[in-house]
């Protein structure tokens, strides 16, 4: 067997998906007896094969994708990177308008799923959704995060620019024809069913592989990496951390409110530390809303952006951190709540579908609608050492049941089911 | 908050026609609880001119701006516009549950402001559009009732479920017009991602020109333009086949030898070519079968000013009507203190109680003792006119403009 595992995406300003990838190149890393003798190849970008011999995973060859076909290579190099190549795609976005993405024609052929077969790629994997995987023409494997595109459709980076049709095309072919699809938890698998068995999904074709620490997160290290971190980000002694891209759906904006609301009834300042991307227009204006309101409540000066943080800073964030609060409205599985588990901070999340069934007891559960209950929750663990404490531990024993060892041997199983099958 | 309504719809639309001007009506509210908002109307140039006069009508309660629109703009140099005719066929054609998004008419609406969509009924562009969007849904009878050669037409059906499926998934909100028709929602499309916490109730309300028609004076008015019969029943439809006209001259024929009763029957509606021409022409060929044509009194369309006077000088409304589960008549029928007879159907049972008299629209014999024993009974219409008072209160407009203003606000929460 000839298994191909496609990854775009191990930059850190990709967020989640970007850890998880790299979890999934470690666990493919630990070969299991019966793929032995099996041939495993990555194809993705150069940054994913770097990432990929940093977690020391053993690939047979790393190759980057081939283009698109000869032409669009040479016209490629015509438009250059410009206008022009702008107005290209907007001519040719505007032609495909209708079969682009209308999942009830077959998926047009993508000439990389020509060059994959001519590889002899007999099973390809994707980690996040990919267009490549359905065009390829060859059986798959795909990673799918959650649904919350039927769910709660509507958040503006959801919404806006095809990105919901986008996502929903990916879905319906990957329900007709994926060979396996992961789901990280049976709310999840529960989702998928629910919204795509009528596209032809089944249950035997959903595995569930739940999330992991990803492999940057040094629970051996803590002590030591919160005090270089500290250092050299200049944080201050005590801080609530929220690390999440500028999406609106992660709720930000609450969070900030909670902060002032804290201030105005107790006077006390609590830093407030965030981290992730936000290059782009819907997370720029989350961003000014965010600032505009903490402005408004006086709190400008305890929020401390701390831009897109390198991986290995991570776990010094997470461990000097007073606690996590991550008020964000999508789930099923949130990973920042793994990695402070593993890394002894206490958490603050949403009370929804999902997020629950992940926490047990690990963490202080909050309507993430309400600023005064995300109040109420930080300032019981500021001023409650052993709350504080017994959180930790408590997450410390739930981020067990999330060990790279259980990941990896559940995702080796969803792809030996598909091996079976194929 | 900026938000817009849409709708393509033409006065002559029968009741989506009216549910769309309640939503301007009703939009007063809105204004009143979030005075900096603002409210643009996207309307087809009849409706545009519709939207203007609410807006004078309702003493500017209505939109601060009305859009002229249309989606297929009919402005464009002609080449063009001939190319996207041929390509919209080729569309309508080829028609699927595919999700697109139609970039010109978002970017032309998201141009002007626009932050959250209120579809007022069930349109292409609802699900079409990159913008947060409510729809609104009046029934699931082609999943009901199927059958009914209004879905006959090439690739209607397929349209209204498609877009149903796709707004399930993509609405922010989806509107029913009672738990009945919110519970047939949920029924016919959970298994296509919706969740019950994204269907909402908005109850239909008097229309205002009911409200504004003076009652006392109506009947002498209504007479004095139509020439109409002294005691008439009434029944003001599209003459479509779910409307369940012939059942309702049968009956007039039984009641006639049954019961030597002659009563005139009042029709109005748009008997535009297809289906509609096809129908009423039924309807008239067994009037004349059974013997009482010479009962029928067919007035064309009418404009709402007029159909306000006619329930007031209407004896009776007899609706037998195969589709609800809410049926905007009967609740005009009220507003006009008109008895009602009307079909003893799902969600029309639960919409009147004990308001009107129920019969089993299958049942020329039922609708016949129906129409008989009201008739001949004043005080049996007289107690029907007091319980319809009470049960209008359901139907109040400050129910519907806070139930549409709760909708609103749902939508705009979500957003934020």
């Amino acid at each position: 067997m000839h298994v191909g595992v496609s990854t775009y995406h191990t930059n850190p300003d990709d967020g989640g998906i970007a850890q998880y990838t790299l979890s999934v190149l470690r666990a493919l890393a630990q070969r299991p007896a019966d793929f032995r003798g099996d041939r495993l190849e990555l194809f993705g970008t150069d940054a994913a094969r770097a990432a990929a011999v940093a977690v020391g995973a053993d690939f047979d060859a790393m190759d980057v994708p081939p283009p698109q076909s000869a032409a669009a290579s040479v016209g490629r190099r015509v438009l250059g990177n410009g206008r022009l190549r702008q107005a290209a795609t907007a001519v040719h976005r505007y032609r495909h308008r209708t079969h682009r993405h209308d999942p009830a024609a077959p998926a047009r052929q993508n000439p990389a799923g020509a060059w994959l077969r001519e590889r002899g790629v007999e099973l390809l994997y994707a980690p996040a959704n990919s267009g490549l995987l359905i065009e390829s023409g060859i059986p798959y494997v795909i990673t799918v995060h959650d649904i919350q595109h039927v769910r709660q459709p509507h958040f503006r980076e959801i919404i806006e620019d095809g990105y919901w049709e986008h996502v929903e095309y990916i879905l319906r072919n990957a329900a007709k024809s994926a060979t396996m699809i992961i789901a990280e938890s049976e709310t999840g698998k529960a989702d998928l069913l629910e919204c795509y068995a009528g596209y032809g999904l089944t249950a035997d074709r959903v595995a569930i592989v739940p999330y992991t620490v990803p492999p940057h997160v040094r629970a051996d290290r803590r002590v030591e990496e919160a005090t270089r971190v500290r250092r050299e980000l200049g944080l201050p002694e005590r801080y609530v951390f929220y690390p999440a891209q500028f999406n609106s759906h992660k709720n930000h904006v609450r969070l900030v409110e909670a902060v002032g609301i804290i201030r105005m009834r107790t006077g006390l300042r609590v830093p407030l530390v965030l981290s992730g991307a936000q290059n782009w227009p819907v997370a720029a204006e989350t961003w000014r809303t965010l600032m505009t309101t903490a402005t408004r409540m006086g709190i400008a000066d305890q929020v401390r952006y701390v831009g897109v943080v390198k991986n290995e800073d991570m776990t010094g964030l997470y461990a000097a951190a007073t606690a996590l609060v991550m008020p964000s409205y999508f789930g099923p599985t949130n990973l920042p709540l793994i990695e402070a588990w593993a890394l002894g901070c206490p958490v603050i999340t949403s009370d929804i579908r999902g997020i629950r069934e992940m926490c047990g007891d690990a963490a202080l559960l909050v309507p993430p609608s309400s600023a005064d209950d995300i109040a109420d929750a930080i300032l019981s663990i500021w001023n409650n050492d052993a709350l504080a404490t017994s959180l930790a531990a408590r997450g410390t024993a739930r981020a067990a049941f999330f060990s790279p060892e259980r990941f990896a041997t559940a995702l080796w199983a969803a792809l030996r089911q598909a091996k079976a099958s194929v | 908050m900026h938000i817009g309504i849409y709708t393509e719809v033409s006065p002559r639309n029968g009741g989506v026609a009216q549910y769309t001007s309640l939503v301007i009506d009703g939009i007063a509210e809105w204004k009143h609880r979030h005075a900096g908002d603002e409210i643009t109307l996207f309307a087809p140039g009849q409706m545009h001119r519709r939207g203007l006069d609410h807006l004078t009508l309702a003493h500017q309660a209505g939109p601060q701006r009305v859009v002229a629109w249309a989606r297929e703009n009919a402005r464009l140099p002609i080449v063009r516009r001939a190319l996207q005719t041929a390509y919209g066929w080729r569309r309508n054609a080829t028609l699927t549950d595919a999700p697109v998004v139609d970039q010109r008419a978002s970017q032309g609406i998201r141009a002007r402001g626009v932050q959250l969509l209120y579809f007022p009924s069930v349109m292409r562009l609802a699900v079409e559009t990159d913008i947060p969007s409510i729809v609104a849904v009046h029934d699931t009878q082609h999943r009901r009732q199927p059958h009914f050669p209004e879905y006959a037409s090439p690739g209607l059906w397929s349209e209204i479920e498609s877009t149903l499926r796709l707004a399930a998934r993509k609405s922010v909100l989806m509107v029913a017009e009672s738990e009945v028709g919110r519970e047939d929602l949920l029924q016919a499309y959970s298994s296509h991602g919706l969740t019950p916490d994204r269907v909402m109730v908005v109850p239909y309300t008097t229309p205002s020109y009911l409200r504004t028609c003076d009652l006392a004076t109506a009947p002498a008015r209504a007479r004095a333009k139509f020439d109409l019969p002294d005691r008439y029943l009434f029944y003001p439809a599209n003459f479509l086949p779910h409307k369940n006209h012939v059942a309702l001259i049968e009956a007039l024929g039984i009641v006639r030898r049954r019961y030597g009763l002659s009563p005139a029957l009042v029709l109005v509606g748009d008997r535009g070519p297809g289906l509609r021409e096809r129908t009423h022409a039924e309807l008239m060929a067994a009037a004349r079968r059974v013997g009482v044509a010479d009962q029928l009194r067919y007035l064309g369309f009418v404009d709402d000013d007029d159909v306000a006077t006619l329930y007031a000088a209407a004896d009776l409304l007899v609706m037998p009507s195969y589709f609800g589960p809410t049926n905007l008549p009967v609740i005009e029928a009220w507003a006009a203190r008109c008895p009602v007879i009307t079909a003893n159907i799902r969600g029309i049972r639960e919409m009147c109680q004990d308001a009107a008299v129920l019969v089993d629209p299958g049942s020329v014999d039922d609708i016949a003792d129906a129409i008989h024993h009201l008739w001949t009974d004043a005080s049996a219409r007289a107690a029907l006119v007091a319980r319809a008072d009470d049960r209008l209160k359901a139907f109040s407009p400050e129910v519907f403009r806070n139930a549409l203003c709760d909708v609103l606000e749902e939508g705009v929460r979500r957003l934020c």
